[in-house]
């Protein structure tokens, strides 16, 4: 297994389409890396750069510290996993997995060995006579990454390999890859806009929008703090609530003025805002759905309570979204306990100041 | 609704009946008078079914094959269908793939030649076509299948090209990454997906191609060369006469190749043209 590194590179498509700007990586060995956006972000044309598939516009590309710009596909000593999977289907799974060994003229008890171990991996050895046609949507999805472990490359290449799958299939295929990735210590790069795949799978995440990196970073330090607007609202689902709020001093702290009502910050939140010379101009507040709470009727706190009518209640069995308007603005909140709200219904929320998330109305980049 | 569905279907089976025996009705003929004796075809009981007097078995068949050279004409119109039928699915079939990967000014105006060729009547061409044939010694039965593969080029390219949109281009990629070449890549994977195509093409070809008469006999040399199709006409002689029993014998012997081929092949053909040009 290997690592990669990504310099500088570009895409330029021959119609003067840029759908890759300045990427800049460095992929470890063994990293479960994800490529994350919403559709035309450019993650899977960079994935297939990667591949040898596109070409590079600008920059370079090194596998193992060997630029490979310049190198085929085949020479690259990686294995993609297509999101139709791609498998021959002419050809039965056993010489659907053995394809690439059998082009390197290797001995046939050594590909036999190959097959047979990767399929007991994925627990398709029953499955070796069959062709393609005659498979299910998972067992054509084990068969791709089947090919890909017999050619024990340096890199894994994924590109949303489990979208065709339902919902059950998904989260059970995701718990294997997990496995998958343990198992063989493999450098994986996956694709996917499916953020709980993003979010459960990946080692390091990185999220991209009009071909620019917005983030690099683990699962929870990208949840937890976002750099920028962006991230904020595409990771976290239902997604971040923003808006727009005064910045008031009072004192050391500061507080977030909204309508009627006010937030008071943490001192470090305070502090950055002050140092920032945010005072008395307008932000972007963000709070998570989880970050409400109701309040009932013999609570007596004072602070930090949003007045809100509420529009809509999902009740999702475990959990609950209220939907609600403050502001002229649509927010909802995630709500642990489940009870059981009407449309209409007059509430108090009491907002978590110290998870609220600060950004600049501008640059659209975090305060903190 | 159902009954009235019922109704319809009866009514379309008739008529299908109906134009299923007109169309099948000249091929029984020449089947039944094969067996016949001269005088029996030559007289108004033609139409009738062979009897103790009239019928004289295989005998037809024994002169048709004896008489003109048959087997000679089967050799050469084997091989230029055979002949012709490999370039055309091979060059055809390569020329599509260039033509749907590449995507160019170059490989639309290509293609629109090619499916423009299939508009244009061989009459239109069939004299310079024969003076081009002369000079470029294109006029024996080894050769031959140069021209075949110009005129049969554009049925073939506009199917194969049809179908191989269809192909999806992940799985050449999947090879490339598995380590083939652009030529392992047709060969090994686009080819043998392709295989419903190739047949329906290979049949229609190949039909056209064993039962062309018009070019053969503007191209090759009449009295060293005879395809099958040109045999047939030299049952018929000199002032008139026609020795119709072993022409009935020997057009059964040239239809009947084709329709065993065609039986055997029919569910490709039907497949290669549905999933091939009809979907674009």
């Amino acid at each position: 297994m290997s690592s990669l590194k990504i310099k500088h590179v570009q895409k330029v498509y021959s119609n003067g389409f840029k759908a890759i700007s300045d990427f800049n990586l460095d992929i470890d060995d063994k990293e479960f890396i994800i490529f994350v956006g919403p559709s035309g972000c450019g993650k899977t044309t960079m994935l297939r750069m990667i591949a040898g598939l596109e070409t590079i516009s600008a920059g370079e590309l090194y596998i193992d510290d060997k630029l490979v710009n310049d190198v085929e596909p085949k020479d690259r000593d990686i294995a993609m996993v297509f999101q139709s999977y791609a498998l021959y289907p002419h050809m039965t799974v056993y010489d659907n997995m053995a394809f690439s060994q059998k082009l390197k003229k290797v001995d046939k008890d050594v590909i036999d060995q190959k097959v047979k171990k990767a399929a007991k991996i994925l627990e398709i050895e029953h499955l070796l006579d069959r062709k393609p046609g005659q498979l299910s949507g998972g067992q054509r999805q084990r068969v791709a990454m089947g090919r890909a472990i017999v050619r024990n490359p340096k890199v894994f290449l994924m590109d949303e390999p489990l979208s065709n799958l339902d919902a059950k299939l998904r989260s059970q295929m995701r718990v294997e890859l997990n496995k998958l990735h343990k198992d063989l210590g493999a450098t994986i790069i996956y694709v996917t806009h499916d953020q709980v795949e993003a979010m459960t799978l990946g080692t390091r995440i990185v999220v991209i929008n009009h071909g620019e990196i917005m983030q690099v970073d683990t699962p929870k330090n990208l949840y937890d703090h976002p750099k920028n607007m962006f991230v904020a609202t595409f990771i976290g689902s239902p997604q971040m609530n923003l808006i727009d709020a005064m910045v008031a001093k009072n004192g050391d702290t500061c507080e977030l003025c909204f309508g009627t009502s006010r937030i008071t910050l943490a001192k470090d939140k305070s502090k950055a805002l002050i140092q920032g010379d945010y005072v008395e101009k307008k932000i972007v507040l963000g709070i998570r759905p989880e970050d409400f709470k109701v309040l009932e009727k013999d609570d007596d706190v004072t602070q930090n309570i949003v007045n809100v009518k509420v529009s809509v209640y999902e009740n999702m069995g475990s959990e609950g979204y209220l939907y609600f308007e403050l502001e002229k603005q649509n927010l909802v909140a995630k709500l642990a306990k489940n009870n059981q709200y009407e449309i209409g219904e007059q509430l108090k929320l009491k907002v978590n100041a110290h998870n609220v998330h600060l950004f600049d109305i501008d640059t659209k980049q975090s305060i903190m | 609704m159902e009954k009235k569905n019922t109704f319809l279907n009866i009514i379309f089976a008739i008529l299908v009946a109906i134009v299923a025996v007109i169309y099948m009705y000249p091929i029984i003929m020449i089947l039944l008078n094969s067996f016949k004796t001269e005088s029996a075809i030559s007289t108004n009981t033609v139409f009738e079914l062979p009897n103790a007097k009239s019928f004289i078995g295989l005998q037809n068949f024994v002169t048709a094959i004896t008489k003109q050279g048959f087997l000679q004409s089967f050799f050469y119109s084997v091989f230029i269908t055979v002949t012709s039928l490999i370039a055309i699915l091979i060059c055809c079939s390569m020329c599509a793939y260039f033509i749907t990967r590449i995507r160019s000014k170059v490989s639309s105006v290509l293609y629109y030649l090619f499916v423009f060729s299939m508009v244009v009547p061989f009459q239109m061409v069939m004299f310079t076509l024969a003076q081009t044939a002369d000079t470029l010694k294109l006029n024996t039965p080894y050769n031959i299948f140069v021209i075949y593969l110009g005129f049969g080029a554009g049925l073939a390219v506009f199917m194969f090209a049809g179908f191989m949109k269809s192909v999806p281009i992940e799985v050449e990629e999947a090879a490339m990454i598995d380590g083939c070449n652009p030529l392992q890549t047709f060969f090994l994977i686009v080819l043998p997906i392709l295989k419903p195509t190739i047949v329906s093409v290979g049949i229609l070809e190949a039909m056209w191609l064993w039962n062309d008469y018009l070019l053969p006999t503007l191209v090759l040399d009449i009295k060293k060369y005879r395809t099958i199709p040109m045999l047939i006409q030299y049952f018929r002689g000199s002032f008139g006469k026609v020795e119709m029993g072993p022409m009935m014998a020997s057009i059964v012997l040239t239809v009947l190749p084709i329709v065993v081929v065609y039986v055997f092949a029919q569910k490709y053909i039907i497949k290669g043209m549905t999933s091939g040009a009809v979907k674009g």
